[in-house]
């Protein structure tokens, strides 16, 4: 074959090929935005007992967690409640957003370490110790709120 | 005071037989287990958890160092006047606690 016939070929594939690709592109894009959580495919029994607080543990560290949010350690330092207020509001969706970049001290940062920070720099605290009864109850009250709607 | 979950039904229908669900935040710190240290902790465990219909026990259960921390207990009763369902946790150290809910029987 000669050399331009050669490259034409070579050409007429190359569009053939970027055209199927763009398609196949497209298809890759519409299943990633239809995000389905497996809660949909479960049964009704099943969503019955994920929606079971009262039968969920950890439900007993939300609710040390929401008395925590609203206590007031001493009359200068404000309660997580004053600045915050209804976490069932404003904490929506901030524990599926960690760990994030932070900005502040250029590093990843998790969601206890954020507590932690945001009491040492807005409520003049301690950090509370990792893995602590108080630390692990705040977390998961604010984790409580973490998906949207459900 | 230990924080509790329950989930008894609000209503119910003469002679129905419904579930009740009692959760409470208890360690139930079994005495065999060693921490880092070496030293083994005391037992501290609830031992015998009533429920009461209208003052007449209905379930009872006594627990042993072998239930785990925070026991969840399922059990069923049958409907029979409108009431008050009192649940009663006794342990170690004087553990004590006591909580009602009301259910209403038509």
């Amino acid at each position: 074959m000669t050399g331009l016939g050669r490259i034409l070929r070579r050409l007429g594939a190359g569009v053939a090929a970027s055209v199927l690709g763009l398609s196949f592109v497209g298809a890759d894009d519409a299943r990633r935005t239809e995000k389905r959580s497996g809660f949909d495919d479960m049964s009704r029994e099943t969503q019955a007992v994920q929606r079971d607080d009262t039968a969920n543990p950890g439900m007993l560290w939300v609710g040390e967690g929401e008395a925590l949010w609203n206590r007031k350690d001493g009359a200068a330092a404000p309660s997580c409640a004053e600045c915050h207020g209804d976490a069932a509001v404003t904490m929506r969706g901030v524990a599926a957003r960690h760990p994030a970049f932070d900005p502040a001290t250029e590093r990843p940062i998790g969601l206890e370490a954020r507590i932690n920070q945001c009491r040492r720099t807005h409520q003049g605290a301690d950090a509370l110790a990792w893995e602590s009864q108080d630390l692990l109850a705040i977390t998961a009250f604010v984790a409580r709120y973490a998906d949207h709607g459900r | 005071m230990a924080r509790v979950l329950i989930n008894a039904p609000r209503t119910a229908r003469r002679g129905q037989i419904f579930e009740i669900r009692a959760l409470i935040q208890h360690p139930m710190e079994t005495g065999y287990r060693p921490d880092a240290a070496g030293e083994v902790a005391p037992r501290d465990i609830i031992r015998r958890f009533v429920c009461a219909y209208d003052g007449e026990e209905v379930f009872a259960a006594e627990l042993s160092p072998a239930v785990s921390a925070n026991p969840f207990l399922v059990f069923t009763a049958v409907a029979a006047e409108s009431g008050t369902l009192s649940f009663t946790w006794t342990g170690d150290n004087g553990f004590s606690q006591t909580e009602t809910r009301p259910i209403a029987v038509e």
